[in-house]
């Protein structure tokens, strides 16, 4: 049980940490392509209109796929004003809490983003300055959200192993 | 009104269980459609659409050099640099602290990193030369949250975003009051300086190490000019100008000072997507919130409040700074502008009150609300830095908060501080 609850939180981990890595690529490209627009525009005159466009949509793959990672450092941040203040057995309700709601939200998200991007390849729906594809760059909410719930369940299973480990006297 | 005072009384209650910010937001306005039994199918596209925006974009490339120049040591050589030409000063140590704030603030949009990098270098060296613990440590604190005033500006951008309010006008007029502040800050530091006996003088540096130390950081204090000139001749956005310094800055550490190596990308890029990522969620979530609260008419009832109140411009402006000097004591700056903002504008733009300048009034209130207790960021970060205990780093920034207040109210009774510069810009 211990171990196979070790392996899920493995899988997830290199789930969330292969996001941050393919967002923090898109975040080099984005980079780059809106330098590369000003340096075409003002030094060779020559202006292109895809840069603004498809680096907007790689900033939105590269945030939700590093919604899990940013879950897994703990750096979505939030008021601990109370609970850091909480004794520490009376923190895992409060943790688990969290996870719950993290995982009501993620579920309703993925379940609408899914909507979102079958309606847009149904629909055909396109941007209207470069004809793109939208359903390319929404597709990022459902796959985002996806790894971030299963980075909650992950967490609520931490917790709570953790839990039954405590009452059992460590055992 | 009684329903306006539930769902923010909920939204308290859900932020103060330590659930995130994003969270707290989406579900609250999840909770509330599906009590008045609307549907929700505008979820994953009001999220999606929010981020869709090619103003925030500025955030990751901001965040990206930023974090290069950190790593890279540039807030080292920065604050040598200010040294050697500061330090023959009265309280030169910490003048030169102050300086080095607002010039890392040129180059980063955070306050909290501002403090960090700064603090790392300056609490040790301040309490080697036998400056007192609590103002050394309420400088530090203080000193960082320039960040957030001196363009660039991440507070700034999603203002702006959220606002439709140029974002580019924003950063130029933050420069005047941030120079304004930072001047106050100097001057209490030689105040301060004066009163204390056992403080060791440094000997004035010869020319041959100014020289050096100029030499040291001349790339780097390429940065804000090029940017910020760059956005006040109207050459490029601030989302551009944010492009072109990630890219210099890759180039200043990697490639001209080889401080960094090909290796040390992914983890900067990493950090970036995270903070990226904690940003982008909580503007998406606040939006949809936003929405949420529009369809139940939540922003019109609280605007013909306040307009029954028959406040007034000033009465107006004031009431508010004392809500958000409020709120900053509780919440953190993002959640702050993404939950008074989208309520406060439309009443501001009822009074006629300029964008601009109450957009550089809100982001002084942010500043406060950095260092006041209880909920402070900037106040973590030192606490983080140096393990001593909250009390002595409140004790400290008491009067830089004081600072803080005065620069606050001179900017509300003169506003062509800030609005004189980007009349000029463009």
């Amino acid at each position: 049980m211990r171990g196979a609850l070790r392996n899920v939180e493995k899988v997830v981990n290199t789930l969330s940490h292969g996001g941050s890595v393919v967002g923090g690529l898109f975040t080099g490209v984005m980079t780059a392509s809106v330098t590369l627009a000003v340096v075409l525009r003002y030094v060779f005159n020559r202006p292109i209109g895809w840069s603004e466009e498809i680096s907007t949509y790689l900033m939105v793959w590269a945030a939700f796929l590093g919604a899990a990672y940013a879950l897994k450092e703990d750096a979505h941040i939030g008021v601990d004003l109370l609970l850091s203040r909480v004794p520490e057995k009376w923190k895992s309700p409060f943790l688990l809490f969290h996870c719950a709601v993290g995982v009501i939200f993620c579920s309703l998200l993925f379940w609408k983003g899914v909507e979102l991007v079958s309606f847009s390849l149904r629909l055909n729906n396109r941007s209207i300055a470069i004809d793109f594809p939208l359903f390319i760059p929404q597709l990022a909410v459902p796959v985002g959200s996806a790894i971030l719930l299963l980075q909650f369940i992950s967490r609520a299973l931490k917790i709570l192993s953790g839990l039954r480990a405590k009452s059992h006297g460590g055992g | 009104m009684m329903e306006i005072l539930i769902i923010f009384g909920l939204l308290f209650l859900l932020l103060f269980t330590g659930l995130p910010v994003f969270l707290s937001l989406g579900t609250l306005a999840i909770g509330i459609l599906v009590l008045s039994g609307q549907t929700l199918s505008s979820l994953a596209g009001t999220m999606y659409g929010a981020m869709d925006n090619f103003v925030l974009l500025a955030i990751p490339l901001f965040t990206l050099m930023a974090q290069i120049m950190a790593r890279g040591g540039v807030g080292d050589d920065l604050f040598d640099f200010v040294h050697v030409w500061l330090r023959h000063l009265p309280g030169g140590l910490a003048i030169t602290t102050v300086v080095a704030c607002s010039l890392f603030a040129a180059i980063c949009g955070s306050s909290t990193a501002t403090a960090l990098t700064i603090g790392t270098l300056a609490v040790p060296a301040m309490l080697r030369y036998h400056y007192d613990r609590p103002f050394t440590l309420g400088l530090l604190a203080a000193g960082g949250t320039l960040g957030i005033l001196i363009p660039p500006s991440g507070p700034m951008i999603i203002y702006g975003a959220i606002t439709d309010t140029s974002v580019g006008r924003l950063f130029i007029a933050g420069i005047l009051p941030g120079v304004a502040i930072s001047l106050l800050f100097i001057l209490y530091c030689y105040l301060h300086s004066r009163r204390l006996p056992d403080l060791a003088r440094e000997i004035t540096s010869t020319w041959a190490e100014k020289v050096a130390a100029l030499r040291r950081v001349a790339f780097s204090l390429l940065l804000p000019p090029v940017i910020i000139g760059g956005i006040y001749s109207g050459a490029f956005t601030p989302t551009e100008a944010a492009g072109i310094g990630a890219t210099m800055s890759f180039i200043i550490c990697f490639v001209i000072y080889r401080r960094l190596k090909l290796k040390d990308i992914i983890p900067i890029l990493q950090d970036t997507v995270k903070v990226t990522s904690m940003l982008l969620m909580i503007i998406g979530a606040a939006v949809y919130f936003g929405q949420v609260l529009t369809i139940n008419q939540i922003p019109q009832k609280i605007v013909q409040f306040a307009t029954s109140l028959a406040l007034g411009k000033w009465g107006f402006l004031i009431f508010v700074n004392l809500l958000l000097l409020f709120l900053g004591c509780f919440l953190e700056v993002v959640s702050i502008i993404l939950i008074a903002v989208p309520i406060l504008f439309p009443i501001l733009q009822l009074l006629r009150i300029d964008p601009v300048w109450f957009g550089i009034l809100f982001t002084i209130n942010m500043e406060l609300a950095l260092i006041t207790p209880p909920v402070g960021m900037n106040l973590y970060v030192i606490l983080g830095l140096t393990k001593t205990d909250m009390a002595e780093i409140i004790r400290g920034v008491w009067p830089f908060i004081l600072l803080l207040a005065a620069g606050l109210i001179i900017v509300m009774l003169f506003p062509s501080l800030s609005l004189w510069l980007p009349m000029k810009a463009f």
